[in-house]
């Protein structure tokens, strides 16, 4: 039986730890961190009408159907490439990576999520469960859900910088090796 | 028993006050010691609660002057400190001032301090930290928090902030009753100012 004081103090932890995440991902090139990436909306029906949708385009993955796009220079619709930028690689190896958002904008919305009324229910399902557990034992009170002082002075001095481009002449070198036991593999060697 | 925050900032020595030839206790005035090339420039107090602007000497001496100030006074040379180094960085071109925390942070090898306001703090802490509890916590323990590899202390400057580096790169802080000599050493880069 945990004590009131103990699960406010867990909530603490789980809204500093989902804190940490976001900063460890800001800190990252990723595509949709990226103020260029348009997550382009695929057209998923196979008929269009009642005839087939030439347009039909699908990918085999349990995300939204959306594709990201680069959208760096598309001011200019002659000259914009309209390249795809869906995978971490793509981003990692792009020079013109820019973050979506400042270290102030990343607390602010942040901290505007969590006095979003239904917003901890779905996205911090840990916290609701004790903050319902909370109000269970009569101990309902305002404030629980915020960050920490100490974690605030923490963020106020962290300074988050992305990780610098990759460069590398091909992207199979960003894939992981694949280790092939000689003795299993069909290229042993032994002659056999 | 932590110390007050320029204490803290600084290494600490303590000299007895000289007798006077009428039996009372002499005023301190002027400090020596001896101090190496890349120390310099110095930003000393002189004998009037504000700080001046020296060089190290041929002899290889540096010279600091004995401010009146008590314990309890030692907020107001701390902001005198803050102010004068504000202008030293103008009027020389010193690249001692950063827009944030962070940056300050990234100017310096290895900071280790940084004061910050309370009303600062205050409005960092999203209030949930009182005066009261800042007030606590440098008493308690001589500091409010250290995240990061960083102490920070609040107490003494009205606005702002300042990093600092460990007290032994900073400089010093020589108490002689109610007379406080201090020096910093490379004050054109050893404290950082924010805001």
């Amino acid at each position: 039986m945990k004590t009131a004081a103990e699960i406010r103090d867990r909530i603490r932890f789980l809204l500093c730890r989902e804190l940490d995440r976001r900063v460890d991902e800001a800190s990252q090139r990723l595509p949709w961190r990226c103020k260029f990436n348009h997550a382009h909306q695929l057209d998923a029906r196979k008929q269009d009408h009642g005839e087939r949708n030439w347009d039909y385009n699908r990918i085999t993955s349990k995300r939204a159907q959306t594709m990201g796009l680069c959208m760096y220079g598309a001011e200019d619709a002659e000259q914009w490439p309209g390249d795809i930028c869906e995978d971490e690689i793509d981003a990692k190896r792009c020079p013109w990576f820019e973050p979506i958002q400042t270290k102030e904008e990343l607390l602010t919305e942040f901290v505007g999520q969590l006095q979003t009324e239904g917003w901890v229910e779905d996205n911090l399902p840990d916290v609701a469960q004790l903050l319902w557990a909370l109000e269970a034992g009569g101990g309902t009170e305002v404030g629980l859900l915020v960050i920490p002082w100490w974690k605030r002075v923490w963020y106020w001095f962290l300074r988050i910088r992305v990780e610098p481009v990759v460069q590398v002449e091909s992207p199979l070198a960003l894939l992981e090796a694949v280790v092939v036991d000689p003795e299993e593999g069909e290229d042993a060697g032994d002659g056999s | 028993m932590p110390g007050t925050v320029l204490e803290r900032l600084f290494t600490t020595e303590r000299k007895r006050q000289r007798i006077a030839p009428d039996g009372s206790l002499a005023t301190p005035t002027i400090h020596e010691r001896d101090v190496t090339v890349d120390g310099s420039p110095f930003l000393v107090t002189n004998a009037r609660g504000t700080f001046v602007l020296t060089r190290r000497r041929s002899d290889g001496v540096g010279r600091s002057g004995f401010s009146p100030c008590s314990i309890t006074g030692e907020r107001v040379l701390l902001a005198e400190l803050y102010r004068m180094l504000g202008a030293m960085g103008r009027e020389h071109g010193w690249n001692n001032t950063a827009p944030t925390i962070a940056e300050a942070r990234a100017r310096l090898a290895e900071p280790r301090q940084v004061v910050v306001s309370d009303a600062l703090l205050q409005e960092v802490g999203g209030g949930e930290l009182s005066a009261e509890d800042i007030g606590r916590l440098m008493t308690t323990q001589g500091y409010v928090i250290e995240t990061d590899g960083l102490r920070v202390l609040a107490g003494g400057l009205p606005a702002g902030a300042m990093v600092l580096g460990s007290p032994a790169t900073t400089g010093f802080y020589t108490r002689s009753g109610d007379w406080l000599s201090i020096m910093v050493l490379r004050a054109d880069r050893s404290i950082v100012l924010v805001g």
